[in-house]
């Protein structure tokens, strides 16, 4: 079984180039989307010429990998079952690899979500579910940033949704960021663990708690960055009740208009905000369509464990040129 | 001489980036009417056009200094307000090193009108723990307060008008954050003022003096940290005190000035300033402060009948 795994694997990859299974791969995570709109950002942000990249999709289409359909109107393409099967040999390889990263992460999910709920216990459960939406997301990239050699104190990350301070807490303990010790003081007058983030603490280079403002701090951190000539992310982790604000897409347009392709935005899209559901409180969706109108590369995901996260923040990281937005999709 | 308030800070700005090699500027498309665009021409690569959104503009701001630079956020003080909760939450609470220059302010904006006329800036830049608070009297002191401010680490609001700045100091160290300037000795009352109105409190002054008053004038450039030392030591020794001001009389200068008089060493203290009411517009600078009876002879005649009253 496994042998015949990789013998078909091989067979795969030498009648399916490289482009292709770029085209495939980026098709898996965008949702409806014209094929000229899809080509048109692959080319910017890998370089590759558009007319190359028409040929390879007409060769997918030929091969039935990709297929179209019809919505209000408009053409639309997706990957076929068949494509989807095709990749799924070819990332054979790394699959075993993530499987690992699956099982740690979903070890260390169900930790710090002890931890977390540990923490809250004191106050009543404070804001308990907009952490425990997001914590799978902070405890993402701090892994992401442990395999691929980054440094964890050096992260920057803007907790945009500063109301779920506390999952943060719980992540850094869980990677040894802070002792247990240090959390004693949570929510009393004068601590330095707030409910709310408050800079100074490890990884919050900036307190937050009003929202609909991390992004525009984080645009400012990337363009600095850039000005510097220092390479690394700056993550942003956005409520999806936040966008709401105007401050946010005025941020967005910013970030487009200067390229700022060091920033990685991820969307709690958990559905509810205070007062109820999102969509019956102020229309959110569709939430894609929006960021990608903005000039944002769009990567929605569904939900279900901190790897799908892992493997998005995996595929941003191969984007170029545009800012990058994670609409993390709860199940 | 008469001057403009934005073109020292422009020509000021302009200097600075020779000198400050992190210094970045953040305009929100009105570098032609704050002057910014003496920067933008010699460094574009420093120069941050954010376009029509000062929410945003602030965040960006906030985010630059935590990236080790200096950002200088211009733009008019009247919508530099919109992103007055921006400014509390994240530059003043975590004492970020940025420098804030609301141009255009008080009735500076004549031909604009209410929507643009800033008459509470003051009050609500005052009011934020770690923020110094500046607003000078001319364009050399403007140029030499806007330099100081660079060298001060935390977050500054400089409050400029827009042209109409009538020469009053000769040099750049006549001026120091911190320290009230007393520009005229006097025993017999106390006038203090900032902004454009300390020159029309000297005119004013001058008035008082052929009348055979000797009045004490103060060039309150920085509004926080007040130069309590000052002022108490003024309203002991030539009472009382008329605080005269380009602002609401609400939570201005005046405002500030009556706070630690009241408490140090009461005595009558009068507010001439906007008597909370929103601006008008105007065909000239001169013609508005005709209208809220802000010129020499209107406020002397104030003054004359507030100590009758007394």
């Amino acid at each position: 079984m496994e042998e015949e795994r990789r013998f078909l694997r091989d067979i795969l990859l030498k009648s399916i180039n490289e482009k292709q299974i770029i085209i495939l791969k980026t098709l898996l995570t965008v949702g409806n989307t014209t094929l000229s709109r899809v080509l048109n950002n692959i080319s910017k942000a890998h370089d590759i010429p558009l007319s190359t990249l028409k040929f390879n999709a007409s060769t997918l289409t030929k091969y039935k990998l990709i297929e179209f359909y019809r919505l209000n109107g408009k053409r639309y393409v997706r990957v076929s079952p068949l494509g989807k099967k095709v990749l799924s040999w070819i990332e054979y390889d790394r699959d075993e690899a993530y499987l690992q990263h699956t099982d740690d992460l979903d070890e260390a999910s169900m930790k710090v979500k002890n931890e977390l709920r540990e923490i809250l216990s004191k106050l009543d459960g404070f804001h308990l579910h907009s952490s425990m939406t997001c914590i799978d997301i902070i405890l993402a990239i701090l892994y992401h940033r442990k395999i691929t050699n980054r440094r964890l104190e050096k992260t920057n990350l803007i907790l945009s949704k500063g109301h779920a301070t506390p999952a943060l807490y719980a992540v850094l303990k869980g990677f040894g960021l802070i002792k247990a010790r240090d959390i004693a003081s949570f929510s009393q007058p004068g601590s330095a663990f707030q409910t709310h983030a408050v800079k100074g603490n490890p990884l919050i280079k900036v307190s937050t708690g009003s929202l609909g403002q991390g992004l525009s701090i984080a645009n400012g951190i990337a363009l600095g960055m850039k000005m510097n000539g220092e390479e690394d992310y700056v993550y942003v982790v956005v409520g999806d009740g936040e966008t709401d604000e105007g401050q946010i897409w005025e941020a967005a347009a910013t970030a487009s208009t200067y390229g700022l392709d060091n920033i990685i935005l991820i969307i709690d899209r958990n559905g509810t905000q205070l007062s109820g559901e999102t969509e019956k409180i102020k229309r959110k969706e569709p939430l894609g369509l929006r960021w990608r109108s903005f000039g944002w590369e769009v990567l929605e995901i569904r939900l279900k464990s901190a790897a799908d996260i892992l493997y998005a923040l995996i595929r941003a990281d191969e984007i170029k040129n545009w800012p990058k937005v994670i609409i993390a999709r709860h199940v | 001489m008469e001057a403009s308030f934005r073109e020292a800070f422009g020509e000021a700005l302009l200097e600075a980036g020779e000198s400050t090699r992190n210094l970045v500027v953040i305009d929100t498309d009105v570098l032609n009417s704050t002057k910014t665009i003496y920067f933008a021409r010699r460094f574009p690569e420093r120069f941050i056009q954010i376009g029509i959104s000062e929410q945003d503009a602030a965040g960006m701001a906030a985010g630059l200094a935590i990236s080790g630079k200096i950002p200088v956020l211009a733009t008019f003080s009247m919508f530099l307000l919109r992103s007055w909760e921006q400014i509390r939450n994240t530059i003043a609470r975590d004492n970020l090193n940025v420098k804030i220059i609301g141009t255009h302010s008080g009735l500076s904006d004549y031909l604009d009108g209410a929507s643009h006329q800033c008459l509470e800036d003051i009050a609500l830049m005052r009011v934020l723990p770690n923020m110094t608070v500046i607003s000078p009297a001319d364009d050399i002191s403007t140029r030499s307060l806007f330099h100081q401010a660079l060298e001060l680490r935390g977050p500054v609001y400089i409050r400029l008008g827009r042209d109409n700045a009538r020469r009053i100091y000769r040099d750049y160290d006549d001026v120091t954050i911190g320290n009230a300037n007393i520009l005229v000795e006097g025993d017999d009352m106390t006038i203090i003022s900032c902004g454009a109105l300390v020159a029309v409190s000297l005119n004013a002054a001058n008035i008082l003096g052929k009348k055979g008053f000797r009045p004490r004038v103060i060039d309150s450039h920085t509004i926080k940290p007040l130069d309590t030392e000052t002022i108490i030591k003024a309203a002991r020794e030539a009472s009382p005190v008329f605080v005269i001001e380009e602002h609401n009389i609400f939570g201005g200068l005046g405002s500030a000035v009556a706070e630690i008089i009241t408490e140090r060493t009461p005595t009558h203290v009068f507010r001439i300033g906007v008597p909370d009411v929103f601006g008008t517009g105007g065909r000239s600078y001169e013609e508005l402060l005709r209208y809220f009876r802000l010129t020499p002879p209107e406020i002397v005649r104030r003054i004359e009948g507030m100590i009758n009253g007394l």
